[in-house]
């Protein structure tokens, strides 16, 4: 009965943001990705006919930008993860509270501090984590410490921006799955003997995997692609990628390199993603089987 | 007995205290930000020395608002209106029909939350200069802007369509009215505050964006994140404390205000990958 009233016509509706992507998207894309096989030249975009396969050989060549993919790969992760650790209990609260208030504050904190300019958000981290900031500052009056702490300018610095940047996005997609597992089966666990952490482990977390790779694949993503955070709370010695793909451009003029240090973070930044993708399709269907 | 029994006990153990500490996480750049702007002394300093406004009041009247801010209003009321325009008849077909290639394009229209901003703003650089239009001008600029909105706006309203119930649709249709005539009116109006939440976040989203418009932006004028990066990376401006309490304000209090008439935390419940 549905079906009938379901007009196929309706379809015509998806060409014109096909034909926007179409143009401003996936040829954008190709365009790049041409531009990383053109020898490089000073100065020129143009796209000649000549494949070369050199700026992806002068990427892997160099330890400094080898360095690079490496240093974005592991602070991605470990901001990841602790987005993980932090996010989950927080997207528990606001799918599980009995208080109105107590949700609303969660939900509005979390869409404002996705929302709030990233540049001013890294403001307010330098005045807390710099050398005379809030928590150096303090320690120091406080005689605790005599030296500021390195809070800045390292790893650290960089992990805390990224988690600040990439928790809101890990936590949205959670909030549902945890939404939808009816709370009986947590109590049909208790009943059954499971203490209120083993029920969680047992029942809870299994069912939300999908909202889990979800918000990890967001956040993941997120804090693969920035350049503001790395560059501001990080200094030269932790550049990451995004930082070096910019620099071939502003600094050097070199845009067929800067396009292929672009394709390398794209196809690695893909490769995550579809990895991820894959294992939620095989948990998924494994959960529709053993229903 | 209540169903909710259990959930009476509270939390698995250690999760409240997790989540106070993820919250102090997101809030205090906030706080720090807001305070700082209303600091008295021409540096940065804890403790405050002062109340004032005269970093308000700097910013108020600099280039950096009178110009910048309102490019980027202007900006991201542009991208989030065509964001809607294209976003929502896409949402449609996505939700209403099994077509071919159905999933791949509902991937492609997330995709740009996930592809570094640096690299749609190089790949659109590098297409204009080679179709030889739209270089750092406006509308090149409010295309990349377009881009990066769609998925808040897909999201939002696939979510909405999948859980709005299609037999009150086809209810109309049996009483006479015809597809575009149910559609508008009995369709839009019940998915008509999601269709707010998803143009909203387009709408801030692209205000705060900063690597496409870093590739993009006119030459004579930043939009206002490029902006406050140039002043940031070069000096502590306190003005830049007070931009930031600014745009926090309008922040929060779009926020209070979207989830007065929405459920926020249903945001992302109906969208699927």
């Amino acid at each position: 009965m549905i079906r009938m009233l379901r007009e196929n016509r309706t379809v015509v509706l998806a060409l014109p943001v096909l034909a926007f992507f179409t143009f401003f998207f996936i040829v954008p894309i190709f365009t790049l990705l041409a531009l990383a096989f053109n020898p490089k030249e000073l100065g020129s975009i143009a796209i000649k006919p000549v494949l070369t396969l050199e700026n992806f050989k002068l990427f892997f060549s160099y330890p400094v930008y080898r360095q690079s993919l490496i240093n974005s790969l592991w602070l991605t992760s470990a901001a990841t993860a602790i987005c993980l650790l932090i996010g989950y209990p927080v997207a528990y609260m606001i799918a599980r509270t009995a208080s109105k208030r107590v949700q609303a504050f969660l939900v509005i904190l979390v869409f404002s501090s996705m929302q709030i300019d990233l540049t001013v958000r890294i403001f307010g981290y330098l005045t807390i984590l710099g050398d005379n900031g809030l928590i150096n500052g303090s320690l120091i009056r406080a005689g605790v410490i005599s030296r500021p702490l390195p809070l800045m300018y390292n790893s650290f610095g960089v992990i805390v921006g990224l988690v600040n940047l990439s928790l809101p996005f890990l936590i949205l997609p959670l909030i549902g799955i945890i939404e939808s597992i009816s709370p009986d089966l947590l109590n049909v666990a208790r009943l059954l003997g499971c203490n209120r952490w083993k029920g969680f482990m047992k029942v809870e977390l299994p069912l939300s995997v999908p909202g889990i790779i979800t918000g990890v694949l967001f956040a993941f993503a997120i804090s693969m692609s920035s350049y503001l955070i790395p560059v501001l709370l990080g200094g030269w010695g932790r550049a990451v990628l995004p930082v070096y793909v910019y620099q071939q451009i502003s600094n050097q003029g070199l845009w067929q390199r800067g396009a292929a240090f672009a394709i390398v973070l794209l196809l690695t930044n893909l490769m995550v993603v579809f990895a991820l993708i894959r294992y939620y399709s095989r948990v998924y269907t494994k959960r529709m089987l053993a229903v | 007995m209540n169903k909710q029994r259990y959930y009476r006990e509270g939390y698995p153990r250690g999760f409240r205290l997790i989540a106070v500490i993820a919250s102090a996480l997101l809030i205090a750049p906030a706080v720090v930000v807001v305070l700082t702007s209303f600091n008295s002394a021409s540096y940065l300093s804890f403790p405050l020395k002062g109340f004032s406004v005269r970093w308000i009041t700097a910013y108020l009247t600099s280039a950096l608002f009178t110009q910048s801010f309102t490019l980027s209003l202007l900006l991201a009321a542009a991208a989030s209106i065509g964001a809607l325009l294209l976003g929502i008849p896409a949402s449609i077909a996505l939700v209403r029909v099994r077509f071919p290639g159905r999933d791949l394009l509902q991937a492609l229209l997330v995709a740009p939350l996930m592809i570094p901003g640096a690299v749609i703003g190089l790949a659109l650089y590098a297409y204009y200069i080679n179709i030889g239009a739209l270089t750092r001008s406006f509308p090149g600029l409010l295309v990349g802007h377009i881009i990066i909105a769609m998925p808040f706006v897909v999201i939002t309203v696939v979510g909405a369509l999948s859980n709005f119930n299609i037999d009150i649709e086809n209810a109309a249709r049996i009483l006479g009215a015809n597809a575009i005539q149910a559609f508008f009116k009995v369709t839009l109006p019940n998915i008509y505050p999601s269709i707010m939440v998803g143009g909203f976040l387009a709408f801030i989203y692209s205000f705060g964006q900063f690597s496409i418009s870093l590739y993009l932006s006119t030459p004579d004028l930043d939009p206002l994140p490029v902006a406050l990066y140039s002043t940031l990376r070069f000096s502590h401006d306190p003005r830049v404390a007070a931009a930031g309490a600014v745009s926090i304000a309008i922040v929060v209090s779009s926020m209070l205000i979207v989830n007065r008439f929405t459920n926020l935390d249903k945001w992302f419940a109906g969208f699927r990958f």
